[in-house]
């Protein structure tokens, strides 16, 4: 059989070339990364509304009143210019209201991302969701994870998870670098250019229209392994006595709520745990909405799968309603309507759930800072 | 005879030869961990969100 090198110095540049690759994360230090808005310069519309969110993070720069953070499903149920003309309303000023959201779940994208907005602006009520409901992993984590500068959140985590950040950092490293010689010139957020916007990035190119939120214009969709959505259909149910949401609270523990003891990996509690001190520390409100799901609109409680406060550490406040008092009344096409899969709502469910929502979100707007 | 075929003068270049090819098992088993360690759509993103 052929050597695999031809001589010792072959396999010791050979080395030299493994050691140097794998170690390009720590050697790159904060003060060598290009600047921090690249990280989401270079992602585009594809896996979210990402122009938007750096506009949101490095270039608007006014106190945000009410900011909802998270994945898809925050991103899909929230009608912010709703909100905002609400909050307004009771405010007696021009309120302002975002919707800071993208695609892929994970309490460590949302300590990221937060970690960047609450060091560009003031946020006074921060809504966010369980971000550990699916166990697939961020992959824009590659882009926010840059090992030279945000090495110390991983204090605490086993080596494996830390192994794993370690390596989306690694694989982040050529963008990194690249950025470095030619900046990532940042999207456009309004553009008519043909072409400019691929054709399946357009449902996230909408959400600068809607302050970042993006009202999904799809049927429901029962496949679980690719889009198969049905024809959307614009559905409003009719305006009965729907409850109002609940607030959770420490001192004020709603028994709407019911918290179970399913484990949560290790990395969502740290991250989650990161996030709730990085909010304490900005004397940032936190609220955790909780969204309906399809496979549990006969709930009677909003189950929780952790009892949050604990997790988190802090006093935070949870909103919600359970499932069987808001769709009373509707049949389970109907339901189905709100819906373009089992766990994403429409533009049919965002305008529905969000006016159900909104007196809750905006009487904790006056509530003390809760930590 | 075995033991004549290096010198004391050799000793070293062979240490330092086989050093060279135990760093490069061992880089490459680091690298192989990392990458069964880390999910694949850190690879692939635009695989998992493409159809939402």
């Amino acid at each position: 059989m052929r050597p695999a090198f031809s001589s010792t110095k072959q396999a010791a540049a050979f080395a030299l070339l493994l050691l140097v690759l794998l170690a390009l994360p720590a050697i790159v230090r904060k003060n060598w990364l290009p600047p921090r808005e690249q990280a989401y310069s270079v992602q585009g519309w594809g896996n979210g509304p990402y122009p938007w969110i750096r506009n949101q993070i490095f270039e608007e720069t006014n106190d945000i009143d009410i900011a909802f953070m998270g994945s898809s499903h925050i991103l899909t149920a929230i009608d912010t210019p709703y909100v905002q003309q609400k909050l307004s309303e009771k405010l007696g000023r021009p309120a302002v209201v975002r919707t800071i959201a993208w695609g892929g779940p994970g309490y460590d994208g949302l300590f990221l991302i937060t970690q960047d907005l609450l060091e560009h602006r003031k946020v006074h009520e921060l809504v966010f969701y369980d971000e550990s409901v699916q166990t697939l992993r961020n992959s824009a984590i590659t882009c926010l994870f840059r090992f030279g500068e945000n090495a110390s959140s991983l204090t605490g985590l086993p080596l494996a998870d830390k192994g794993l950040f370690y390596f989306a950092s690694l694989i982040g490293m050529p963008r990194n670098l690249l950025s470095l010689v030619q900046p990532n010139i940042p999207a456009e957020l309004f553009s008519d250019r043909p072409g400019y916007i691929k054709p399946h990035d357009k449902v996230f190119s909408d959400a600068p229209n809607q302050l970042g939120a993006v009202a999904l214009h799809l049927g429901y969709n029962a496949n679980p392994l690719f889009s198969d959505n049905a024809p959307f259909m614009p559905y409003r149910p009719l305006a009965t006595n729907r409850i109002p949401a609940a607030i959770y609270t420490l001192s004020n523990q709603c028994k709407d709520f019911e918290f179970s003891n399913a484990p949560l990996p290790l990395w969502q509690a740290h991250f989650a745990r990161q996030f709730a001190m990085l909010a304490e520390k900005h004397g940032c409100k936190l609220v955790m909405l909780h969204f309906p799901d399809l496979d549990k609109v006969q709930a009677t409680v909003i189950r929780e799968r952790v009892f949050w406060p604990a997790i988190f550490s802090t006093n935070m406040a949870l909103v919600g309603i359970p499932a069987q008092p808001m769709f009373r009344g509707l049949t389970d096409d109907e339901i189905k309507k709100l819906f373009s899969d089992k766990e994403h709502l429409n533009q049919n469910g965002m305008e529905f759930f969000t006016p159900l929502v909104t007196p809750a979100l905006l009487e904790l707007y006056d509530a003390p800072v809760n930590h | 005879m075995s033991h004549l075929h290096y010198s004391n003068y050799m000793m070293p270049r062979l240490i330092i030869e086989r050093l060279i090819y135990v760093l490069v098992v061992v880089l490459s088993l680091v690298a192989l961990w990392l990458v069964l360690n880390a999910p694949t759509n850190f690879l692939n993103a635009r695989v998992v969100y493409q159809g939402f």
